[in-house]
């Protein structure tokens, strides 16, 4: 991932955060479409939890660029991700979940350059997500 | 290693020893060791990878990616195996496949899960020893013993003690497990004794008592796939700390081909010959990354298991990648190629295919090559040259790929078709190529061209000392006129791009349009080069004549070449129709095949940009920057990379994103230094500057700036420095020294025909202050030019002298329909202000309104502006506005007073305004309404 992807996640980030409300209730959908179980591991109001997810990516996205802060604050976040029975193949479903709703919120805008630098930046949160759970 | 880091993790300091480690070495050095065998015979052990927080940086960390989905399957199947029947898992990867780590994360998991994992670990030295893997654990008295059944026992108890929990018993590399201690751990298994999880090279059969429980139903087998793309970008990215580009990663992913051993001593290797640098915080490669003695020996190790006599078919396969089947079997015979194809060491290309051969894996090519002596490599060489000369006929040979053959060979080469090769190569752009053949030409038997190949190729990879000692040796040799040309033509290119002296390039040309030899065809190039150079140079008007003529020229090369610099010295002038005209005709008239001397597409879309923006077509500019950028990526010209980034930096400061622009403008500096570019790094900082200031981070302007100083001359756009310069004296409060900034540079942009670049920094005084003492300057220079941006500019400058409500309504609308959104907010909050004092609080409601939607357009709305409007109901005055900012950054009245030669009194009247004014009370909001950082 050079530069360029990165600027590009922040870049449709920035985007779909305008609309934050679309991205996230797409993103959920689609994720509890690939996975009705899924729902269930939600205890909490959705409509809090989509504010959540929003803050949370505002976060990961502006430290892209900073892999010390970004290893932190995701290492913490997989360790409790972990607690909450978030197992290994889920993060499959996620990066699924996480395009189609960048897809729905871009709509022409997006393109294949995009996906990969997504899938990247994601790739990276999501090792590091993992490393936090393996190694609490 | 020590002691020390065996560590008492969750209070079970006996049960659980956490090694931070990447491997077993430690273990086996810590087993020789008395005190820690007693300690690890009562241990179960698990390595991790790191128990704090990962290091980053260049490989202090090499985690373990892409592998968790198979670590919790593996963990979820061997826990949740219950009663008589075990749970088993086999990890089947080859040579440095990641199996180890997967095993060691697998541990990890079962541990986090409460289990007990005892290690096994075997090597070739114990394998042909019955009992020899486990002899360690086996208590003092049984391990001499020669009673079979005895020993059996004694292993029993250690491994699965009555009335213990079940414990998971872990074999690395269990082919090499001595098959009387694999039927003792099979039979446990086999009984639900213990679990069992265990690894094995690929192409390695298993013990045989191993076969039944590992490859049996129940047995959960896994083979590794070769890392994904992905995986190996956020490998790479974790272990050097920071982003890599995408060419780094296919270069390691190419040769290491996705196997993690391999890709870690390649990185490891590249890192240590100084191949792979972070330049401007992302992670390129120069060249190819060596091979290291360490992939030698693991390559080897693999090697070392086929017969010697095999050997020859390798090492030439390693130094000609592909050879003809028949070839090889001539060298070594039938049963040796049949031997080396079912260890996987040689493959057929394409894989069904029946006459070409391959070796089994890239690297192996590689680690052969490091060990293969020079004389050997030849003799091989010219086995091979023979080989072909008699087998093949000459029609069915590329006589290029042959030449080189033989020059490798170090038989005499064809030297007709290297040189056409070179020249091939050359019209690519293919600057490795041009050099692998030209430099054996120049150095055998130096000529003119054969030197200017070299030079030119040196050249483009920025190898500028090189090209000039070759330039210097071609230069003095019998050339026609034309290659004479193209000599100095490539000495001028070092001078003005590398060395950043650009009256010496301009010399050098100017001193051949003199010679009396020179044709007329070689006049107009020269004439041409030297107005290119101009431009380049910062004096666009001065090459405007020249190129004109050139654009026009009947010779294609002179025309399209020209049309580039033509356009961008029209673009900067502010003629951009003139401009989009001349570029679009030579994209529509420029050949798709490769002509020499004319230059790649991408070149064009950058001087088509350059146009857009100038012109205001901000949107537009920035989606062909993007087109070009990508283009220049896939060809890898890092030059056009450069200048594509800079201009969507650019385009993206117009449209008042400075977060953007800055991101744009870092990798660009990051391009430029790489690529080795002096002096046009100059407009990156430059950018860089600009933006930071917008962002409020003088401090980080201020380190740009002193980078640009240091940097050699170089002219293009060089007048725009002035905004660096007038931002950071303003965000210091200096107002006084950022107007004076500010003017000169206005005054040599326009004196060097850098029109457009005048009028931005003429706007950029008049919102800063006294409007009425430069509208005048702005409106002729805006009315020279066609660019709507530039006539806006103007036009806002007449409305804040002015101060007319509708005249800054319509410079809202005129910048916010060329989507410069910071301008058109800073107009439209004018606007509202105006109105508030004429009384029409309701239009002034609604502009506020817009002001605030467009700032919320630009990514920040908390960038520092240079209008003290918004918000106030009456604007402050120029002196006011001058004192403000004084008292705003910490001058007493005192102080102020001296520095404006006014008196103490006045100051604090002034000042005693501007805070009714402004409704602020103390320094820090008085800071916050004047748009500064808080202290």
């Amino acid at each position: 991932m050079d530069l360029r992807q990165i600027h590009l996640v922040q870049a449709t980030f920035a985007t779909v955060a305008a609309d934050a409300d679309a991205f996230s209730t797409h993103f959920y959908d689609h994720l509890f479409s690939l996975d009705p179980k899924v729902r269930a591991m939600f205890t909490s109001d959705m409509t809090k939890q989509r504010q959540k997810l929003v803050e949370e990516l505002v976060v990961i996205v502006d430290s892209l660029t900073r892999l010390p802060a970004l290893i932190e604050r995701t290492g913490e976040l997989g360790r409790r991700h972990a607690t909450y029975g978030v197992d290994a193949h889920h993060y499959d479903l996620v990066l699924d979940a996480l395009v189609v709703a960048l897809t729905m919120s871009l709509g022409d805008a997006m393109s294949d350059e995009i996906a990969v630098a997504w899938r990247r930046a994601y790739n990276l949160v999501a090792e590091t997500m993992l490393h936090g759970a393996a190694h609490p | 290693m020590t002691v020390d880091l065996i560590c008492r993790r969750r209070g079970r300091p006996s049960h659980l020893v956490v090694l931070d480690l990447n491997d077993l070495k430690t273990l086996k050095t810590l087993k020789k060791r008395p005190e820690p065998q007693r300690l690890l015979h009562n241990a179960c052990i698990a390595t991790v990878v790191s128990t704090t927080e990962p290091s980053s940086g260049p490989m202090g960390l090499w985690p373990c990616i892409g592998r968790a989905r198979i670590v919790s399957r593996i963990v979820t199947a061997v826990s949740a195996a219950q009663g008589s029947a075990a749970g088993v898992a086999l990890v089947r990867a080859p040579l440095g496949g990641g199996k180890s780590r997967v095993i060691d994360e697998v541990v990890a998991g079962l541990v986090a899960k409460g289990r007990s994992t005892r290690r096994i670990v075997a090597t070739s030295a114990t394998s042909s020893v019955p009992f020899g893997a486990v002899a360690h654990l086996l208590p003092p008295g049984a391990r001499d013993s020669a009673d079979p059944v005895a020993l059996i026992a004694a292993l029993r108890d250690v491994l699965a003690p009555d009335g213990a929990k079940r414990v998971v018993l872990v074999v690395d590399d269990a082919p090499l497990l001595d098959v009387a201690t694999a039927g003792v751990i099979a039979t446990l298994a086999g009984a639900g004794v213990v679990d069992l999880v265990a690894s094995a090279r690929s192409e390695e059969p298993l013990p045989d008592p191993f076969v039944d429980v590992l490859l049996g139903d129940r047995s959960y087998g896994v083979d590794l796939e070769p890392m994904t793309d992905d995986d190996i970008d956020t490998l790479l990215h974790l272990a050097l700390g920071g982003p890599v580009d995408g060419s780094v990663m296919l270069s390691l992913r190419d040769r290491s081909a996705g196997n993690p051993l391999f890709l870690r001593e390649l990185t490891r290797s590249a890192l240590e010959a100084g191949a792979l640098v972070e330049v401007g915080g992302v992670w390129r490669m120069r060249g190819d990354p060596p091979g290291s003695s360490r992939l030698r020996e693991v390559v080897e190790s693999r090697l070392d298991i086929v017969a010697p006599l095999t050997r020859p078919a390798l090492e030439l396969l390693a130094l000609c990648d592909t050879i003809d089947l028949d070839e090889l079997e001539s060298l070594v015979g039938l049963e040796a190629l049949a031997e080396l194809e079912s260890r996987g060491l040689l493959r057929l290309v394409p894989p069904d295919g029946r006459q070409l051969a391959t070796l089994g894996h890239p690297l192996h090519g590689e680690a052969i090559r490091l060990s293969l002596p020079a004389v050997r490599s030849r003799l091989l060489l010219r086995g091979h040259v023979q080989w072909l000369e008699q087998h093949t006929s000459v029609s069915k040979r590329d006589p290029l790929e042959f030449a080189i053959l033989r020059l490798d060979a170090g038989l005499p080469a064809d030297m007709e078709s290297l040189l056409r090769g070179a020249r091939l190569a050359a019209a690519l752009q293919d600057s490795r190529s041009t050099l692998r053949l030209a430099r054996p030409l120049f150095d055998q038997e130096p000529t003119a061209e054969t030197g200017w190949l070299v030079a030119d190729a040196l050249f483009q990879t920025g190898e500028w000392a090189d090209a000039f000692a070759v330039l210097d040796t071609a230069t003095a040799l019998p050339a026609a006129s034309s290659l004479r040309v193209d000599l100095n033509v490539a000495r001028a290119m070092i001078l003005l791009w590398g060395v950043g002296n650009t009256d010496l390039a301009l010399a050098q040309l100017d001193g051949l349009r003199q010679d009396p030899e020179m044709t007329p065809a070689d006049i107009e190039r020269l004439t041409a080069e030297h107005a290119s150079i101009l431009v380049n140079a910062g004096r666009p008007g001065e090459a405007r004549i020249e190129l004109e003529v050139a654009a026009n020229s009947e010779r294609l090369q002179t025309r399209l070449g020209a049309a580039v610099s033509y356009t961008t010295a029209l673009a900067v002038a502010g003629r951009t129709a003139e401009a989009l005209v001349v570029i679009d005709r030579a994209l529509a008239e420029r050949p798709d095949e490769v002509v020499t001397g004319v230059a790649a597409a991408d070149v064009y879309i950058v001087a088509k940009v350059m146009a857009l923006v100038e012109r205001g077509e901000l949107v537009a500019a920035y989606h062909l920057a993007e087109e070009g950028y990508e283009q220049a990526v896939q060809s890898a010209r890092p030059l056009t990379q450069f200048w594509c980034s800079l201009l969507l930096g650019r385009a993206s400061l117009c449209r008042g994103m400075a977060q953007t622009a800055l991101r744009h403008f870092t990798s660009a500096r990051a391009l430029a230094l790489d690529a080795g570019l002096a002096g046009p790094t100059r407009g990156a900082l430059v950018g860089i500057a600009i933006c930071n200031s917008m962002l409020q981070d003088t401090a980080a302007a201020e380190v740009a700036m002193a980078e640009n100083d240091a940097l050699p001359p170089f002219g293009f756009m060089g007048p725009e420095r002035a905004l660096a310069d007038g931002w950071i004296a303003k965000s210091k409060g200096d107002l006084v020294g950022a107007r004076a900034v500010l003017l000169a540079g206005a005054e040599v942009a326009e004196e060097t025909g850098h029109i457009t670049s005048a009028i931005w920094i003429l706007h950029h005084v008049a919102r800063l202050s006294r409007p009425e003492e430069i509208v005048d300057r702005i409106s002729a220079l805006a009315a020279s030019t066609d660019s709507p941006f530039s006539h806006a500019r103007a036009a806002h400058s007449r409305a804040l002298v002015t101060g007319d409500a509708r005249e800054l309504v319509e410079s809202a609308t005129a910048f916010e329909d060329l989507g410069a959104n910071f301008l058109a907010a800073e107009a439209a909050a004018g606007a509202a202000d105006a109105f508030r004092r004429d009384g029409d609080q309701r239009q002034a409601a609604s502009l506020s309104i817009r002001a605030e939607r467009l700032i919320a357009l630009c990514e920040n709305a908390v960038s520092a502006t240079l209008l003290v409007t918004a918000g106030t109901v009456e604007p402050l005055t120029d002196r006011e506005r001058e004192i403000a900012f004084l008292a705003a950054n910490g001058q007493t009245s005192r102080q102020i007073a001296d520095q404006l030669y006014l008196s103490y009194r006045t100051v604090n009247n002034h000042l005693q305004h501007v805070y009714d004014k402004l409704g602020a009370r103390g320094r820090s909001e008085l800071r916050r309404a004047l748009g500064l950082a808080p202290e």
